[in-house]
């Protein structure tokens, strides 16, 4: 009887899976290790609340109130025969808005980090009416997009849910984009026979009379813990204008300026 | 709280807050103040007509820079459409898209008219026949969008004018077709085709010459 030789088997499913397994258990239990920190002493993890240079991304609203400084273009709104008149400003009031968006919190340190806005505003200019002239209103609706930085003037190193993690002063350059849209309301003389003022609406057709705004925006804020990831923010702004509302191509001497101030909240996740 | 739901509402509310929130009127607003003037750039090889309040202001030749005085107040519109040249049937041998500039509220108003000033790009080819026969234009982007039934003879040794040239709309597929009316020839130059050295056989010229014209890099039929 011949002998051949028969190359053993030595490795078969069987022992594939056990190898595998055993490789993940001890994968798994080193891991769980790692993060399950434990309190000296006692028997429980501690849970890990939140940390304080994680970013965070929010989604924020709130009212914007807009105060006009200087006095406000004469305007011919359709097919009138005269214009609105130039408005003074002394008659300029504070007219509402609102802003809604996202902002990202991206800390370099626990102290500070870099802010980014994205945003649609919409604001209001307002100017008061007298014996001849009826009140002017303007809409306008932009997209906002501000960057700048954060700085926690206090901050909680691992508070718990529910309760205040920073307060923070933010300073940011604010652009406004657009106009996305806009109409205007203001009064004309619609016959020559009457001295009586008509209220009129219209909207210029096209974003050549706007520049893109750009504003110096300080907010001073707090975020409030929800629970491991989420918190609340408060937050009241201030904008400051660096140009005038309309270009110097299109309307020659215009020193329309708008202030803004803005106040709301939002929500936010650390991540 | 599923947080993937919260990621899931960002784009959401971005897109949300964009849709415009202030309704506009359809009655146009205008600055109260007397404009001064207007100023074309025609950058195109062909001239075009200058329309303003929808009645034609002048004809600017092709790559002329032309100064209209407005000084007067009001809704002044403006707008400009392509003067394409005819054949001998007086037919038009190219499009002529007509372009509304909207109410002018700069003072002192500048545009420049190049072949992406339409809603759409323009081209024209440039065309050599350097046969010793008559070649006909006769398609442009044929079986593509935009067709158009060209018929433009080129004598020998006739080249496109660039002072009053056709024009045509350019996209992903445009082609040119010419036929050889002396013997049974078809020439076809396309985007998709390339040349030996790697380049498109029909594209347009990055000559700072006709910067804005869109005319075509040589098309030489030989």
């Amino acid at each position: 009887m011949k002998h051949y030789f028969q190359p053993r088997i030595l490795l078969r499913r069987e022992h594939i899976a056990l190898l595998f397994g055993t490789i993940f258990l001890a994968i798994t239990v080193s891991v769980s290790e790692v993060f399950a920190q434990r309190v000296e002493g006692g028997d429980e993890p501690v849970p890990l609340y939140y940390v304080a240079d994680n970013p965070v991304i929010s989604l924020k609203g709130g009212g914007v109130y807009t105060y006009p400084k200087g006095k406000f273009p004469s305007l011919l709104i359709g097919e009138t025969v005269a214009g609105t008149g130039e408005i003074p400003a002394e008659y300029a009031e504070t007219g509402s808005g609102y802003r809604l968006g996202v902002d990202g919190f991206f800390p370099f340190g626990r102290r500070a980090g870099l802010l980014v806005e994205l945003s649609s505003q919409k604001y209001e200019v307002k100017y008061k009416g007298d014996s001849t002239l009826l009140p002017t209103r303007m809409e306008v609706q932009t997209f906002q997009f501000g960057i700048g930085g954060e700085v926690n003037l206090w901050y909680g190193e691992t508070t718990y849910p529910a309760t205040l993690r920073a307060i923070f002063l933010s300073g940011l350059f604010d652009f406004g984009f657009g106009p996305l849209a806009n109409r205007v309301t203001g009064s004309s003389v619609v016959d020559t026979a009457s001295l009586e003022r008509e209220e009129a609406t219209g909207s210029f057709v096209n974003n050549d009379p706007f520049r893109t705004s750009v504003a110096l925006k300080g907010s001073v804020g707090v975020r409030i813990g929800v629970d491991q990831h989420l918190e609340l923010m408060l937050e009241g702004g201030y904008s400051l204008p660096l140009n005038p509302v309309f270009s110097s191509g299109a309307i020659r001497e215009s020193d329309l300026e708008l202030t803004h101030l803005f106040l709301g909240g939002g929500l936010g996740f650390r991540f | 709280m599923n947080y993937r739901l919260f990621y899931n509402l960002i784009p959401i509310i971005l897109l949300l807050v964009n849709i415009s929130c202030v309704q506009e009127s359809p009655i146009p607003v205008a600055f109260d103040q007397e404009l001064e003037s207007v100023t074309f750039e025609n950058q195109l090889l062909t001239p075009i007509i200058l329309y303003r309040d929808n009645v034609v202001l002048d004809t600017l030749s092709a790559r002329t820079k032309r100064k209209y005085a407005i000084n007067r107040k009001g809704f002044i519109h403006h707008a400009w459409r392509i003067l394409a040249p005819r054949d001998g049937l007086g037919r038009i041998t190219g499009v002529e898209p007509y372009v509304d500039l909207g109410v002018q509220y700069e003072i002192n108003a500048e545009h420049t008219i190049s072949n992406t000033s339409a809603d759409r790009t323009l081209f024209t080819p440039r065309i050599a026949n350097l046969t010793f026969d008559r070649v006909r234009l006769f398609y442009i982007n044929y079986r593509e969008q935009d067709e158009f039934l060209v018929n433009k003879v080129f004598d020998p040794s006739e080249s496109t004018s660039i002072d009053h040239a056709p024009y045509y709309y350019w996209n992903s597929s445009s082609n040119v077709y010419l036929d050889n009316l002396d013997r049974p020839r078809i020439y076809e130059f396309s985007r998709d085709d390339t040349l030996f050295s790697g380049k498109p056989e029909l594209d347009l010229s990055d000559d700072f010459e006709y910067q804005g014209s869109g005319i075509t890099n040589a098309i030489i039929v030989q």
